[in-house]
């Protein structure tokens, strides 16, 4: 029997699995997925919002501004690196102004520190490459960039370390009230626990509908991006949005953590959640966005184009809609509709979700050991020379570059395998140390890490996956 | 950091462009030389190219991949350089005199070496869908031609079982054929132009009657795990596809062999001149901008044959030797070997241009067009003219009656470095027997050490021709 069970390890989940973790109770996190932040979390452009953009004095605003303020301290306890490197919301027209000043309005609502509205020339000046075309832009210094993957991870590593059990491939098909505890059936057998929390994402809408009639519908919203190669010369230095004109679409232009330029996303319904490919209208249009707001942006320097799909609550009017954190029978809470800047609220968010199990009567007593460091685990080649030093003597395989672009090694992969919540599949591996994520794409380092992962998991090369079930890399061996 | 060691010359990649820089350079005098690789032999992408064709211009001997860097490997030997294999250079310092390399390998980890003179020879990497900007889902079973090679050729994975190869070049072709032997169906091979040469078009795409569409790209990708299919289109004049034309093709692989990308990282000059295909800017011998720096092979640009490689690197050691030296730093260009880097073998261009009783001759690069006539009065059936040798009238003769082929494929290998180890016909084996010569080979197990040459099938398919290994296997 545990205490609380969490159905969904996306950022959100993971985020509470954490902050449940500090206390003197039995969790468990479910995740349908092989890995951590599979769904929306996944695909998420890696800005931490200021705030500006939800309706003001909103839950989606709120968290967004603490959410921001909150992570400077939970970076520094998990190690995981973000830079605010502050945003510029421009403008083109007269119509864009007009935005900026609502946007304005917006974040005073919403409590988002120092913000200037500043003319087309001292956002040149801040921006090089910016259009000239550019009038006005909104200038937020507590927008930031932050590395997604590592903040999941780290998250989920720390409540693992905690004591919280996570259950990968599990997947929930129903949610039984038995009275004093819940039963909750998935496709590995049954699971029982005092407390439900619902942060399933995509699913949540249903995993609710189990215990409640369903009112919000959640839809899927396709968001897609383009990847360009690490700038030598950075090109971008701020998180770019554009005040957008009639007829379009909103897109932002961004550093990753990595120094990647990022543009994107677009927003699309679609009918499913697996609808996660790009479409050439899509990139087509985030090209269009990308030279507007840049017009010297050198395409060629594409090496990737992804999808995700972030939740849509599609039933409420826009004007209305917000993030949903409620209670959803006895003893569960469900969160509804979170998709951006869920990220950036998630800090938030999850203590919010706490509360309302707190007054369910979920009793919180701290524990004395609870350990708010993650594991250490920088790669190779980003430690310091002693501790190099350390890692070669330990392990030899430390001098052996796998992936070539990235820069990591054998001994990287081997400690990734060792650490708490293992990567199992291919994306896992790349989730946790960009292996394959460089200019080549994996072409010369995939068929290598299918074999040490093969190796290191005692299973035949065509049972390494790339994600998901069914996302086998290779058909066997040739001969 | 500490500097291990001191070099004269240091080159980057014991590929076909870095050994022969280091025979040259080493034959020229130069004394302390470093190769350093990072895979674990030198030879670089040879190794995995099994098939033949290589050293046909240089050597005037059709050899596999792996025979062609072993016949490198032979002359490098003799040549006093010192290899560093499993090592990875990560950074060089040109602002520093010597030069500085850091690098990482197993046996010293992190460390730092000196050089006077650097040669690099990185060679490529390979387009990747990514940079395409073709849209679609992400789904296992997209692979580069390079990447599904090695898969197969080095590491015995399959990548898949129903291909669409997209790219009609020598690599696309050739892993077709690959594919084909290997009980891999291709279902279509698309390529935007028209490329490749004729031997591989004849010998890999209509050999074995696999179909091939130019002027086509890929829509899309489909699939959300697996591949499931691709949607492709043709395209119009201005090179946009016609999308009312897209068509459906269900397969679990799509190999890309779009084209190839000079690996230019190690060139990291705050303003590195490029070239305009994107790799190191050199003059006719290899030197750079950068004074005792060289650059040659496909770090530079795309070579279209593995000779010039060669040759060009033998240009970069003759400069480094001449840089370290020579009196006179900057001797004028040898003009010597330019007819050769000029020369062409016949394309697909010349085989679509065949008459109706014409032929190209695959047996030497020269691509002699052969005109054939029916004639029953000379014991032979027909009559060949427009040979420019003797062998060319056999080779004609021998394709219209009995054709033949050089076949080349792997077999397993137990207890040596590798686990497979490539093969090859000793002489050519009759088209239709390939297939089955290829399941015999796949029954076949080897116990290391293997060498090259040795038989390891004999008459194989009742053909009356060994298979012998093309490579060495040496023990573990």
């Amino acid at each position: 029997m545990y205490d609380v069970a969490i159905i969904g390890g996306g950022i959100l989940g993971c985020t509470i699995a954490r902050e449940l973790s500090r206390y003197h109770l039995h969790v468990t996190v479910l995740e349908k997925a092989y890995d951590i932040g599979e769904g929306a979390t996944k695909t998420n452009s890696g800005v931490l919002a200021a705030g500006f953009h939800p309706r003001g004095g909103s839950l989606k605003g709120i968290s967004c501004v603490k959410g921001n303020d909150m992570y400077r301290q939970i970076c520094e306890e998990l190690d995981i690196p973000v830079r605010f490197i502050g945003s510029l919301y421009v403008a083109f027209s007269r119509n864009g102004t007009e935005m900026i000043a609502q946007k304005y309005n917006k974040g005073i609502k919403n409590g988002v520190q120092r913000m200037e509205i500043i003319d087309g020339d001292q956002a040149r000046s801040m921006q090089p490459g910016l259009s000239p075309k550019v009038i006005q832009a909104l200038y937020a210094p507590t927008t930031g960039i932050i590395d997604v993957f590592g903040l999941i991870l780290r998250t989920a590593q720390n409540a693992s370390e905690n004591g919280v059990e996570f259950h990968f491939d599990t997947e929930v098909s129903d949610i039984i009230d038995e009275g004093r505890h819940y039963t909750v059936h998935t496709n590995k057998g049954t699971v029982q626990a005092e407390y439900i929390v619902n942060t399933a994402g995509e699913e949540a809408a249903s995993i609710e509908g189990f215990l409640r009639p369903a009112d919000l519908v959640i839809r899927p919203r396709r968001g897609q991006f383009y990847v360009f190669d690490k700038q030598t010369d950075s090109v971008v230095r701020h998180v770019i949005y554009q005040a957008q004109d009639m007829d379009e679409k909103g897109c932002l232009l961004t550093l990753s953590i990595d120094g990647n330029l990022i543009a994107g996303p677009t927003s699309e319904n679609v009918s499913s959640y697996k609808r996660v490919e790009t479409t050439r209208e899509g990139l087509e249009l985030i090209e269009q966005v990308a030279r507007k707001i840049m017009p010297g942006l050198d395409m060629g320097k594409v090496i990737a184009s992804f999808a995700g799909a972030r939740t849509n609550i599609s039933n409420v009017a826009k004007e209305e809609k917000d993030f949903v954190i409620r209670k959803s029978a006895r003893n569960m809470v469900s969160a509804l509709g979170i998709k951006n800047p869920g990220l950036t609220g998630a800090p938030y968010l999850a203590l919010k979700a706490v509360d309302i199990l707190r007054e369910e009567g979920l009793i919180l007593e701290a524990k004395a050991g609870f350990n708010t460091q993650a594991v250490s685990g920088k790669k190779f080649l980003d430690c310091s020379v002693a501790e190099q030093k350390k890692r070669m003597t330990e392990d030899r395989r430390y001098g052996n570059v796998i992936c070539r672009c990235e820069k990591i090694t054998e001994g990287d992969i081997l400690r990734v395998l060792s650490e708490p919540l293992p990567p199992r599949t291919l994306n896992g591996m790349k989730k946790r140390l960009r292996a394959g994520m460089g200019r080549c794409q994996g072409s010369f380092c995939t068929p290598r890490i299918i074999e040490i992962l093969s190796r290191e998991m005692k299973v035949k090369p065509e049972k390494i996956l790339k994600n998901t079930q069914g996302s086998s890399l290779v058909k066997g061996r040739v001969k | 950091m500490e500097v291990f060691s001191h070099y004269e010359l240091v080159i980057v990649g014991a590929g076909a462009a870095g050994m022969a820089a280091a025979v040259s350079a080493g034959k020229k005098g130069i004394k302390k030389i470093l190769i350093v690789d990072r895979n674990e032999h030198s030879g670089g992408i040879l190794r995995q190219c099994i098939h033949d064709g290589f050293g046909l211009h240089l050597l005037q001997v059709s050899m596999t991949g792996p025979e062609y860097a072993e016949y490198w490997q032979a002359k490098m030997g003799g040549c006093g350089a010192e290899i560093s294999l499993s090592t990875t250079i990560l950074d060089i310092d040109y602002e520093k005199k010597p030069y500085r390399l850091t690098f990482l390998n197993e046996e010293y980890g992190y460390g730092v070496c000196e050089a006077d003179a650097i040669i690099l020879a990185c060679g490529c990497r390979e387009r990747t869908l990514g940079q395409m900007r073709i849209p679609g889902s992400r789904p296992a079973g997209v692979y580069t031609a390079g990447t599904a090679q090695y898969m197969m050729n080095v590491r015995n994975l399959l990548p898949g079982r129903t291909a669409v190869i997209l790219g009609s070049g020598d690599i696309g072709l050739i892993m077709a054929r690959r594919f084909t032997l290997e009980g891999i169906k291709v279902r279509l091979i698309l390529g935007e132009a028209a490329s490749g040469l004729a031997r591989n078009h004849i010998q890999c795409v209509k050999d074995f009657g696999i179909p091939i569409r130019f002027g086509y790209t890929v829509l899309s990708i489909h699939g959300y795990r697996r591949l499931k299919g691709v949607t492709i289109a043709p395209l119009d004049a201005g090179g946009m596809p016609r999308i009312e034309e897209k068509e459906y093709i269900q397969c679990d692989t799509l190999l890309v062999a779009a084209g190839l990308i000079p690996e230019t990282e190690l060139w990291s000059l705050p303003d590195n001149p490029l070239s305009e295909v994107g790799g190191i800017l050199t003059d006719a011998e290899g030197r750079t901008s950068q004074p005792g720096v060289f650059a040659c092979g496909n770090v530079t640009k795309i070579f279209d044959l593995v000779d010039k490689v060669s040759l060009a690197g033998e240009k970069a050691g003759i400069a480094a030797y001449d840089y370290l030296y020579a009196r006179n730093k900057n001797p004028a260009p040898n003009h010597k070997n330019d007819a050769f880097f000029e020369r062409r073998e016949p394309t697909y261009e010349a085989l679509a241009a065949l008459g109706e009783n014409e032929m190209i001759c695959t047996r030497c690069p020269r691509g002699c067009i052969l005109h054939i006539a029916k004639h029953t009065g000379n014991g032979r059936g027909y009559d060949v003219s427009g040979e420019g040798c003797k062998k060319g009238m056999e080779a004609a003769l021998e394709e219209l009656t009995m054709p033949k082929r050089i076949l080349t494929t792997t077999v397993k290998v137990e207890e040596g470095r590798s686990i497979l180890i490539p093969v090859r016909s000793e002489n050519p084996v009759p088209k239709g027997l390939l297939r089955a010569a290829v399941k015999e080979c796949n029954r076949c197990i080897l116990k290391a050490p293997v060498s090259r040459g040795q038989v390891v099938l004999g008459n194989v398919a009742g053909s009356g021709v060994d298979m012998i290994a093309s490579g060495t296997v040496e023990k573990i």
